[in-house]
């Protein structure tokens, strides 16, 4: 019996990658932290929007503020060089000063007085006393100051500076610059004063006070640490208020993003790098402010503006990693409950399957793997029963072929004896029967005396009844070598038309006694030379005249050699008018000790074998014996043999039978 | 070896038999048409006697004691002096493929037993006939 096929590893170590409890864990993390990576993302994606709006809605606030404080500013300015200049001109002698009357000293010196008083009685708007204007000072239009708030500005020539030409046209604002004869930056209103007929005739000017546009800038409620609101001149891109940097310069040209956006008039907002140090990115509003030709930047470090999320998003992550990390381990733990039975089951499986049936699950779960280990068990219970069961089968099997083997040795040796014996037994038989036939032949001869009539009757009988019995003992002999397969066929090349004539020579001396016409024809088809047992072949024929001859009373008995209707075969036929066979015996004629009936068996002597024999022999050749017969017309048997190899071929036959 | 046939009167004849009622109805038979006979019970008994006589022709049976048919056959067909005898078999029945054993044994002709007395020496010629039919 084959062995079932089991390569020495069975069962395949499953690559790391496959493995369920990596897939599990795989899976799990992924699912878990997977999710909260894409809701954390979403949410820090929106956290940064809305932080960056918020930053830059509140520096768009701060910007606005600090350009109605700048224009507020201005206002106050406006409103007190109006004031100032009215009441100059209204209380002081200033026209006829600039029309070039002589005024005594004492009056000059009550114009500056006036202004010097004036210019220190300012007060704000929430009613403090607080300089809007640093000083007056009045110049003709010539340029130079005629009278001042500050002695020292007396007698000066302004012509040179930038606001003297535009002053000489109407009411200027100077935006901030620095003057060259003190260095300070500054900014100055110009207020023309006209005389009675509308002519100019001098300009009142008055210097800003500064200060307060560097406090505008310096309020820096809800920018933060780093948050600063500055502003940069047009001119060389110098700043006009302090920087929140350490080391600034105001006469320096400062650029970024920002400023030069502002600078060519554009107001926005974005994120860009910061003037003093580029590494640092800045959120920044800006916005041109025209009266002071400038840009007015609010700004505040990125990081600073970013820090709630930048905080929220650290928090985030780390409360991802700890997910993952507690995902994971829980993964893991869910894997190895998972996969440890299964393993186990694996290593039983594999046990099993080599053999090991005595191997038992010993998970005792209540999932799903617990009720497939309770199905494996049962189910190796039932292998190794079914196993068991066939092993018994296999083994009665084995003891039914053994039986069975001793069983048919005895029957062919029982056989084997059988035919010996009948041998044997027939040859004991024929020797006294010969010795009988010979003497009687010898008697009949009248080799020992003639015989009278009675006595030759006698002898005649007892001769007869000894050659009856011969015939069958030899036909038992036949048989009985027939069907114990000790008879060999030869074929070989013969004759078929010799062999007829032969036959039919021999066999018409018997017709011819029996008063019966015998005829024999051979078709014409029919090849010159066939392949079969000739032998045997005239032992069939034989048999079958002898029985036609046997049993027909009168008329003929005809052998025919003939071609089949399609030539694949060669027949020979025996017809006869004799006494034919009733239709419900021509079945068994062909069987062992079968007559018609008892009645012809003894009419017409035959052992009833003969036909057996006959059957038999055609079998052997490979041909088939059948019988037509009419009861009281005749019988005719038919003995068919497929055409062997060798022979002529049907077609050159046809070509010769036609020529 | 060629047989006189105008001559069978002087025929000497071996008959070898263990059936002594068998040798009694040959041997009578082969004497009542005047051929001359010796006989033995077995092969060695008629090799015996070919020590010192050689016959025309030698029949033998087929199954016998001691020496049988087949092998007094292949003794005779091995010694020069035996050799050109021609040699019937006998036996008792034409048992199908026994006569073409026989022949292609060396035996020069087959006759079945029991003889018929009355055509035993037309047999006798056509069994040698048909040998020598078919050794041309």
């Amino acid at each position: 019996m084959a062995a079932f096929p089991l390569s020495p590893q069975p069962f395949a170590v499953v690559p790391f990658w496959n493995r369920l409890r990596t897939r599990l864990v795989l899976n799990f993390v992924f699912l878990t932290v997977g999710s909260i990576i894409i809701v954390t993302g979403i949410t820090l994606t929106q956290l940064r929007d809305q932080s960056t709006r918020q930053v830059f809605s509140q520096l768009e606030s701060v910007a606005e503020l600090k350009q109605s404080q700048i224009n507020e500013w201005l206002r106050t300015a406006r409103t007190v060089t109006n004031l100032i200049e009215s009441n100059l001109t209204h209380q002081t002698s200033i026209r006829p000063l600039l029309e070039k009357k002589h005024l005594s000293d004492s009056a000059k010196e009550e114009i500056n007085t006036s202004l010097l008083q004036m210019t220190t009685e300012q007060v704000d708007q929430v009613g403090e006393e607080r300089r809007t204007v640093d000083d007056v000072f009045v110049y003709d239009v010539d340029g130079q100051i005629v009278a001042s708030s500050d002695d020292t500005l007396t007698n000066r020539v302004v012509t040179l500076q930038p606001y003297f030409q535009p002053s000489l046209a109407g009411d200027y604002l100077q935006s901030p610059y620095y003057d060259v004869s003190t260095g300070n930056l500054t900014m100055v209103i110009t207020k023309s004063i006209d005389n009675s007929t509308g002519k100019l005739i001098g300009i009142m000017a008055a210097h800003l006070n500064m200060e307060l546009l560097s406090e505008v800038t310096a309020q820096r409620s809800g920018l933060g640490e780093t948050g600063e609101t500055y502003f940069v001149s047009i001119e060389n891109n110098y700043l006009l208020t302090p920087s929140r940097f350490a080391g600034y310069e105001m006469t320096r040209a400062y650029q970024s993003q920002g400023i030069n956006e502002a600078l060519k008039g554009q107001d926005g907002e974005g994120i860009y790098s910061n003037y003093q140090t580029p590494s640092v990115p800045v959120l920044g509003v800006y916005r041109w402010v025209p009266e002071l030709n400038a840009g007015l930047m609010a700004e505040i470090s990125e990081a600073e503006a970013q820090i709630l999320f930048t905080k929220t998003s650290t928090i985030l992550i780390g409360v991802t990693i700890l997910i993952a990390l507690v995902a994971a381990s829980l993964g893991l733990v869910a894997a190895n409950r998972l996969s440890q039975p299964i393993k186990q089951l694996t290593d039983i499986a594999s046990h099993v399957a080599q053999g090991g049936l005595s191997e038992r699950a010993t998970m005792s779960q209540n999932d799903e793997i617990g009720v497939l280990a309770h199905a494996f068990n049962l189910m190796t219970d039932r292998l190794t029963y079914n196993i068991k069961e066939l092993d018994t089968r296999l083994e009665e099997l084995n003891a039914t072929n053994e039986a069975l083997r001793t069983a048919t040795a005895k029957a062919r040796e029982a056989a084997r004896v059988k035919g010996e014996f009948l041998a044997n037994v027939s040859h004991e038989l024929r020797t006294p029967l010969n010795a009988i036939i010979g003497f009687s032949d010898m008697l009949l001869m009248g080799m020992s005396g003639e015989l009278n009539q009675k006595q030759r009757h006698k002898m005649e009988r007892l001769k007869e009844n000894g050659v009856r019995l011969l015939t069958l003992i030899n036909n038992i002999l036949d048989i009985t070598r027939i069907e114990s397969r000790r008879v060999e066929i030869v074929n070989k090349e013969f004759a078929p038309r010799a062999l007829a004539e032969r036959l039919s020579a021999q066999m018409s001396v018997l017709a011819e006694r029996n008063h019966l016409d015998f005829k024999t024809q051979i078709d014409p088809r029919l090849p010159e030379l066939l392949t079969g047992d000739e032998q045997r072949l005239e032992q069939i024929i034989v048999n079958l005249l002898s029985n036609a001859i046997k049993f027909t009373e009168k008329g003929s008995v005809t052998l025919d050699f003939d071609m089949e209707a399609d030539l694949s075969g060669w027949r020979i036929v025996v017809t006869d008018t004799g006494m034919g066979i009733p239709p419900h015996a021509l079945n068994v004629i062909f069987e062992e000790f079968r007559q018609v009936d008892g009645s012809s068996s003894r009419a017409y002597k035959g052992s009833g074998l003969g036909l057996a024999i006959t059957r038999n022999l055609v079998r052997m050749m490979d041909g088939f014996i059948a019988v037509e017969s009419e009861l009281g017309q005749g019988s005719k048997f038919i003995v068919t043999f497929p055409l062997i190899a060798k022979q002529t071929p049907v077609g050159e036959l046809l070509e010769k039978v036609e020529a | 070896m060629s047989l006189n046939w105008d001559k069978i009167t002087e025929w000497q004849v071996l008959l070898v038999d263990d059936e002594p009622d068998n040798i009694e109805v040959v041997a009578e038979s082969l004497e009542y048409y005047g051929m001359s006979v010796r006989t033995a019970n077995n092969g060695q008994q008629g090799l015996d006697l070919l020590a010192d006589w050689l016959p025309d022709i030698i029949m033998l049976d087929l199954s016998m004691p001691v020496m049988d048919g087949w092998a007094t056959l292949r003794h005779l067909k091995s010694d020069p002096r035996t050799q050109a005898i021609p040699v019937l078999a006998l036996s008792a029945h034409a048992i199908i493929g026994d006569s073409e054993r026989a022949v292609n044994a060396g035996f020069d002709g087959y006759l079945t037993k029991p003889v018929n007395v009355p055509t035993l020496l037309q047999d006798f010629r056509s069994a040698l006939k048909e040998r020598n039919i078919s050794k041309i």
